[in-house]
């Protein structure tokens, strides 16, 4: 009698193709295709344009890209699914263990799945200049090859490390901790980028030669730096170093194969069970009640929630950015620098942009609980008032110690309450026109959003809000320059500019609140969306 | 209109029934596809009462528009004889919601969420401190009360959720699918939590696919398909000596026909 454990691998393989294929055209009929459009959008003219250099690139400049391309491949490959969670869709072990399919059969499948798709075939083309530079059917054979074989050692090692990993990465704390990683690292290539763009001037492709030198001994940067002495000529080395890539693809391989043989017949933990073991400003005693309890929730919330880490993470690098100058005029003995202590108000309060953010999906517990929606907003947006205020004093304050320069504390602090208030007003309004959901515990992306196709229609709303906070910011802007001349503007700022901050939160804020109640049924729609 | 009358309620006393839950013309589309279709319902007080129906027959968009979670395209729902979409301050106070995707608040433990749903509700801190620990002790939470909600199983989310909306003893209780992906010992906790409800004068309206649970459970069923309510009434009467599941694949026509998996042979 047949079984499917009679099927030969290429019959699997070409069902898990299929499958792959159908995932991959199917995103395309939801608003997640608008993701992988934006993705191929992007990352297509990034491919062309390293394939195009390359193509005509001379022969130092493709010895020092080939191993750097290979090895960030790679290691972009193994690092990437992990911090996202963003593993192949057809890899869902939790589906296919009940299978009467052999490890090896599974894999072969699985293998040509993960290399169908938008990732695998731009890097693949990203490799095409040095194909086109090969000279000889044999040194462009091994160019060709030796993309491929950089691209295949990627996948495989992505699967091994999402296989091998993949009970740590279900719990939670793990996914934080993945979360703050990629923040950390995306911000980190972002400071990164500055520096390169800030010391441009001095660059060249060969001084990345250090850098290249240490990439040939990463296995990406092997089959990498394989292609690039195909393309120059350097044949001999080149098919050693294609034959070590393909050894080590096939070692790859077969530790996957154990691993997927112990998945399939192990409890990786994903089946056991678990151990079960009157608003705030008005006078009404119940509305101060829930006021605190909101506001309590949120304290909570910015302690325990990943994305509010990020957002703190960001803050601290914005900082660090902007005090390299700070730290500067200090030693020059600038006193006027005190007044940078007003910015952080305006930026803290406004990451307040998405109120309704971090508990999307739960608002409708809150919003058949309250009469309205007023003491939610308000408590979430002081929240992130006080945090703009307290951090702008403290700011404010070191400086002045570190400088003397106390003249400036006064309207610095005026002023970072005021902008403080703007940015959290601003901020109430934004997260009602334009809310969205942070992911809770699938996607610990610290980009990601749970309405699908959103994020770009969402970016732009919350970045005009960015705008409008700095230009209901301007009086205040323009008061701070005025006080480095003048104290009595510098007194009447430290006054006025709280007072102007509050009248705009209170603006911002009953209108948001009235657009809240009015739309209540809508919001939660738009927020339970996926 | 289902259950307006005392006849209809099969009941022999004289004076009309009083309605927690009335929908009148409800109607909901999305796109093309016709969620509820005019439907009209009628929830006697202080009765338990069952909404079944095949998937997609419009249950949840029923029970999201009565709670004023869904904005209908037409029609009206009053609770307690208050309009919801005219008057949602006075019929949120009086309900409480179990909806089927149970997206708590993730990142409090099972006892805060608890404690800020009380507060949430307008009961004094101290009160909703004391409720919120006698909640985690009868629902069995006490081991998980003080770990985050995100880390809990779908059982305990159950059980959270159903204390979360009965915390402020509300006049009428929605469940959706309060039943589904938990384990027997959980349904009972929940079923008996639910009795003591009713006992105590609310009036518990729950959707499920679960007929043998409908039928023990509830006194009154209403069948809904293709969004529109095709029977109903006291459980007694409309099942008449047959099983629930009968009535309900006469009700929606769901039988195998004959010539179906002809290729399902004797070995």
């Amino acid at each position: 009698m047949t079984t499917s454990m009679d099927r030969s691998s290429a019959s699997i393989t070409t069902v898990l193709v299929r499958l792959k294929w159908r995932l991959v055209f199917n995103r395309f009929r939801t608003a997640a295709g608008l993701g992988t459009v934006a993705f191929a959008v992007v990352l297509t003219p990034v491919a062309a344009l390293v394939a195009g250099l390359t193509a005509v690139a001379g022969p130092d400049t493709l010895l020092v890209v080939g191993p750097m391309l290979g090895a960030l491949t790679w290691i972009g490959w193994l690092i990437a699914p992990v911090l996202i969670g963003a593993g192949t869709e057809t890899i869902d072990l939790h589906r296919l263990a009940l299978l009467p399919l052999a490890p090896r059969t599974l894999r072969t499948g699985l293998l040509a799945a993960a290399i169908i798709g938008i990732g695998p075939v731009l890097a693949m083309g990203a490799g095409l200049g040095f194909v086109l530079q090969a000279e000889g059917i044999v040194a462009t054979t091994v160019a060709a090859v030796a993309v491929v074989v950089t691209v295949v050692m990627a996948v495989v090692t992505s699967q091994v490390a999402l296989l091998a990993l993949s009970e740590v990465l279900r719990r939670r704390r793990a996914q934080d901790l993945a979360t703050l990683m990629a923040s950390v690292i995306v911000a980190a290539m972002a400071v990164a980028t500055q520096l390169m763009v800030a010391t441009a001037d001095n660059v060249d492709l060969a001084s990345f030669g250090p850098i290249a030198d240490v990439a040939r001994w990463i296995p990406g940067g092997w089959s990498g730096d394989a292609a690039a002495r195909a393309a120059v000529g350097d044949l001999d080395v080149a098919i050693v170093q294609l034959i070590g890539a393909m050894a080590l693809t096939g070692v790859v391989a077969v530790s996957w194969n154990i691993a997927l043989r112990r998945a399939l017949t192990v409890n990786d933990g994903g089946y056991v069970p678990r151990q079960d073991g009157a608003p705030l400003l008005t006078r009404e005693r119940a509305g101060r009640v829930i006021g605190r309890a909101v506001l309590a929730k949120e304290l909570r919330y910015l302690r325990r929630h990943p994305r509010y880490r990020i957002q703190v993470v960001s803050q601290a690098i914005v900082l660090a950015i902007g005090g390299a100058p700070v730290v500067q005029a200090i030693r020059d003995g600038v006193d006027e620098v005190v007044l940078f202590g007003a910015v952080p108000g305006l930026t803290s309060g406004l990451m307040g942009s998405n109120l309704l953010g971090a508990d999307g999906r739960a608002l409708w517990a809150e919003a058949v609980a309250l009469p309205s929606l007023r003491p939610l907003l308000r408590a979430r947006s002081l929240a992130f008032a006080g945090i703009g205020a307290i951090g702008s004093i403290v700011i404010t304050l070191i400086l002045a110690v570190a400088i003397d320069g106390w003249r400036f504390a006064a309207p610095a602090m005026g002023a970072g309450v005021g902008m403080a208030l703007i940015g959290a007003g601003v901020g109430a309004y934004v997260s009602v026109i334009a809310p969205t959901t942070f992911p809770e515990d699938s996607n610990p992306n610290p980009f990601a959003i749970d309405q699908p196709g959103m994020g770009c229609i969402n970016g732009l709303i919350t970045m005009a809000g960015v705008v409008t906070g700095l230009i209901f910011a301007i009086p205040l802007l323009v008061g701070l320059a005025g006080a480095r001349s003048s104290t009595t503007i510098g007194l009447a700022l430290a006054l006025v500019a709280p007072l102007y901050g509050a009248a705009v939160w209170l603006v911002a804020a009953k209108r948001a609140t009235a657009l809240a109640d009015r739309r209540t049924p809508e919001l939660v729609a738009e927020l339970s969306r996926t | 209109m289902i259950e307006t009358s005392p006849e209809a309620d099969g009941r022999d006393d004289a004076g009309p029934v009083r309605l927690a839950v009335q929908m009148r013309g409800l109607r909901k589309v999305y796109g093309d596809k016709v969620a509820v279709d005019h439907l009209d319902l009628a929830v006697p007080s202080g009765t338990f009462f069952g909404l079944v129906g095949p998937n997609g027959a419009g249950k949840s968009t029923t029970l999201k528009i009565a709670t004023g979670l869904l904005r209908p395209d037409g029609g009206t729902v009053t609770i307690d004889d208050a309009d919801v979409w005219s008057d949602p301050a006075a019929v949120k106070s009086r309900i409480g919601i179990v909806p089927e995707d149970l997206r708590l608040f993730e990142r409090l433990t099972g006892r805060e969420s608890l404690e800020y749903t009380g507060l949430l509700r307008g009961l004094d801190p101290a009160d909703a401190r004391d409720r919120a620990s006698e909640l985690v002790e009868v629902l069995g939470l006490t081991d998980g009360a003080d770990r985050l909600v995100v880390d809990y199983s779908s059982g305990m989310r159950k059980k959270l959720a159903l204390g979360n909306a009965i915390l402020h003893q509300p006049s009428v209780l929605f469940l959706d699918e309060p039943f589904e992906s938990v384990d027997p010992l959980s349904v009972r906790v929940l079923r008996a939590v639910l009795e003591r409800l009713v006992e105590a004068g609310s009036t518990v309206v729950f959707s499920s696919h679960v007929m043998e649970v409908v039928e023990r459970l509830c006194d009154h069923v209403a069948i809904v398909h293709q969004g529109r309510i095709v029977a109903g009434g006291p459980t007694e009467r409309l099942c008449a000596g047959r099983r629930l599941e009968d009535v309900f694949a006469d009700a929606v026509g769901s039988s195998l026909p004959d010539a179906a998996l002809t290729w399902l042979q004797p070995r």
